[in-house]
C-alpha cells in the first residue's frame, strides 16, 4: 500500500495526518488488510447478507417529549458561542 | 472483601450505613489508585452525596433503593449526567453529560452509588487499556502488565477493590478479556439485554455493556439491575430471559471446539488446561462433545472489517464543532482534518481508515458484504451447536496478561487476543469468562469463557457458578 491510498482514505475519512503518520499506517494497513482478505476464501453465493445481531423491531411513535432538560447543558458543551448564536465553520463555500 | 450482596444486608439490616461504605472505598481508591490508574476521574462529591441523601432516606424510615449499600464504577463511555465523560479520548476532553445513559439511570433509581469512571482503551478499541490518551492502568495482581482492554479500568477497579461492580462494554471481547486478564468475573449480555442508550458508539451492531465483580453473586446482581426494556433503543428486546432451565451440571451438555487446544498463539499452560478440560467436564457428570466451528477462522478478520465499517461511521460525528476539540482553521475541510487529526489516537485512526477503505467504492462487495456474509454463516453456524448443547467452552484469551508495551506497536497481535470472543458479539449471543487456573511462571490468572444462546444470560451464571466450585 502506498502513501496515496492513505492520503486518499485521509481525506475520506476526514482525518489530518502527517507524513510520519502516512508511512508508519500505510505499513501496517497494508498488514491489516492482507490478513483481512482471508474472508475471500469463503464462498457465500447462497448466504444472503444485512445481518444483525438484533431481531427486534422497536418503533416507537415520533413523539416529542417537553420534560427534556438537557438543553443547557448540550449548549454548554458547544465549542463557540456568542450570546445566544452558536458559531460553527461556513459550510457553504465560495 | 465484602460482596455487594453482603454489603446490602447489613445496611438493610441497620449494621453500616451506605456512607461508611462509600468513604472506606474512596480511602482505598486514594490510597492504591496512584499506583493503578484504573479511575480516570473519582466521584467524590456525587457519590458522598448520594450516600449521604440514601442513609437520611433509611433514617427517615422510608424504603431505600434495592442497590442501597452496593458501589458501582462506569466505564468512561456511559452517560452520567453533569460528569465529565471522554471515552479516553482527546477529542471528548472537557464534555460534559447532558442526559443519563439507561444503565446509568437505572442504578441510580436502585440507589447504586457511583464512585467514578474509569480508564479505557479510547473509544473501546483495543485490548490492553494503553490506548487512553490519558493513562495507562497496571494490573492490579502485576503492576508491570496490562490490565487487558477495553474495559481494563473497570477490571482493574474490582479486582483492586475499589468498588463492588463495574460496568464495562464489550463489542468484542472488552469486558471478558480483561476480567480473565485480571481473575475476575465478567458477562456480555445477549444484543439488546442491556440498552444503549447513553452508550458512546463504537459498533453499534456488536456493543453491549455488561457487568464485572469478584462473584458470580455480584455478577448477576450487576447483570439484573440494568437489563430491561428501553424503547429509546431500537434493539432493546423485550422478551425474558430463559428462567428455570439450568438443572445443575449433571447432564448439562458441553461442547468443546475441536483442535482448539491446538490453536496458534495459545499459551503452554493454558493449552494444557484445556486439554484436560474434557475429562474433568466428564468426570463430574456433565455430557461432553466436540464439535466442529468452521467459520471460526473467519471470525476476527469479518470482526475488524465490521467493526471498523461501522466505527468509521459512528465516529464522523466528532468534528469539533457541537462538542469536543476545537482547532483555528481557515475553512471547514482543513477543520475537519485538524480536529480529527489532534483529537483521535493512532488506534482509532487505524480503525476509521480500515473502516473507510471497507466501505470505499469499489472495495465494499469484497470487505463489507463478505463479512456481513461471514457473520451470517457464524450465526447459523452456532445456532445449530445450541440446537445440541447448552453451552460452549473455550478459554477467555489465548494468553494471561502480557507485558505493557509488548503488543502495542503490533496491531494484529493485539486483535489476535480477542480470537475467542469475538464470534459471541457477531452472532449477538452471550457469554461470560470466570477465572480459572493460572500461568505458572508468575501465578497470572487464566478465564474460561462459558458461551451460550441468547436470552441464556442468568442460565450461565448459574452454570459457571456451579462450574468454578467443582471444576
Amino acid at each position: 500500500m502506498d502513501t496515496k491510498l492513505i492520503d486518499y482514505l485521509s481525506v475520506l475519512a476526514r482525518i489530518g495526518l502527517d507524513e510520519k503518520e502516512k508511512e508508519l499506517y500505510s505499513g501496517q494497513m497494508e498488514s491489516i488488510i492482507k490478513w483481512v482478505d482471508q474472508i475471500g476464501e469463503l464462498d457465500f453465493r447462497q448466504n444472503e447478507s444485512g445481518s444483525s445481531a438484533a431481531e427486534t423491531e422497536n418503533l416507537r411513535d415520533d413523539s416529542r417529549e417537553d420534560n427534556f432538560k438537557g438543553r443547557e447543558a448540550i449548549l454548554k458543551n458547544f465549542t463557540s458561542r456568542e450570546f445566544d448564536f452558536l458559531k460553527v465553520k461556513k459550510v457553504i463555500e465560495g | 472483601m465484602e460482596k455487594a450482596i453482603e454489603s446490602i444486608k447489613a445496611v438493610k439490616e441497620g449494621k453500616t450505613t451506605v456512607s461508611k461504605i462509600v468513604e472506606n472505598f474512596l480511602d482505598k481508591i486514594k490510597k492504591e489508585d496512584g499506583q493503578i490508574k484504573a479511575f480516570l476521574e473519582v466521584f467524590e462529591e456525587s457519590a458522598k452525596k448520594q450516600a449521604a441523601e440514601i442513609d437520611k432516606k433509611i433514617a427517615e424510615g422510608r424504603e431505600p433503593g434495592s442497590l442501597a449499600g452496593a458501589v458501582f464504577a462506569i466505564k468512561d463511555n456511559m452517560l452520567y449526567e453533569g460528569h465529565e465523560i471522554t471515552c479516553a479520548s482527546k477529542i471528548l476532553k472537557g464534555h460534559i453529560s447532558s442526559y443519563n445513559s439507561y444503565a446509568v439511570q437505572k442504578l441510580l433509581q436502585q440507589d447504586g452509588i457511583i464512585i467514578g469512571r474509569t480508564n479505557m482503551d479510547e473509544f473501546a478499541m483495543g485490548s490492553s487499556c494503553e490506548n487512553s490518551a490519558f493513562a495507562k492502568t497496571a494490573n492490579p495482581i502485576n503492576h508491570n502488565l496490562v490490565p487487558g482492554g477495553s474495559s481494563g479500568g473497570s477490571a482493574a477497579a474490582v479486582k483492586a477493590g475499589f468498588c463492588h461492580i463495574a460496568y464495562g462494554s464489550d463489542t468484542g471481547g472488552s469486558i471478558r478479556q480483561p476480567a480473565s486478564f485480571c481473575g475476575i468475573w465478567g458477562m456480555k449480555p445477549t444484543y439488546g439485554r442491556v440498552s444503549r442508550y447513553g452508550l458512546v458508539a463504537f459498533a453499534s451492531s456488536l456493543d453491549q455493556i455488561g457487568p464485572m465483580a469478584n462473584s458470580p453473586e455480584d455478577l448477576l446482581l450487576g447483570y439484573k439491575a440494568v437489563k430491561g426494556f428501553d424503547e429509546k433503543d431500537s434493539t432493546s428486546l423485550r422478551t425474558q430471559d430463559e428462567n428455570g432451565s439450568y438443572k445443575g451440571l449433571k447432564g448439562l451438555k458441553i461442547a468443546l471446539i475441536k483442535g482448539l487446544a491446538g490453536q496458534e498463539g495459545l499459551e503452554k499452560d493454558l493449552a494444557e488446561i484445556a486439554a484436560q478440560l474434557p475429562q474433568k467436564l466428564s468426570s463430574i457428570g456433565a455430557q461432553v462433545m466436540e464439535i466442529d466451528f468452521k467459520s471460526f477462522k473467519y471470525a476476527l478478520p469479518a470482526y475488524y472489517i465490521l467493526a471498523s465499517s461501522e466505527a468509521s461511521s459512528n465516529l464522523a460525528r466528532f468534528d469539533g464543532f457541537r462538542y469536543g476539540l476545537s482547532s483555528d482553521a481557515p475553512d471547514l475541510m482543513s477543520a475537519y482534518m485538524k480536529n480529527r487529526g489532534a483529537g483521535f489516537g493512532p488506534e482509532v485512526k487505524r480503525r476509521i481508515l480500515l473502516g473507510t477503505h471497507s466501505l470505499s467504492s469499489g472495495y465494499y462487495d469484497a470487505y463489507y458484504l463478505k463479512a456481513q456474509n461471514a457473520r451470517d454463516f457464524m450465526k447459523k453456524e452456532l445456532e445449530e451447536v445450541f440446537s445440541m448443547a447448552d453451552i460452549i467452552i473455550t478459554p477467555t484469551a489465548p494468553t494471561a496478561a502480557f507485558a505493557l508495551g509488548e503488543k502495542i506497536s503490533d496491531p494484529l497481535s493485539m486483535y489476535l487476543s480477542d480470537i475467542f470472543t469475538i464470534p459471541v458479539n457477531m452472532a449477538g449471543i452471550c457469554a461470560l469468562s470466570f477465572p480459572y487456573g493460572q500461568r505458572k511462571k508468575d501465578g497470572m490468572p487464566y478465564g474460561l469463557q462459558i458461551i451460550s444462546a441468547r436470552m441464556k444470560d442468568e442460565f450461565i451464571i448459574k452454570a459457571a457458578g456451579d462450574l468454578s466450585c467443582s471444576l
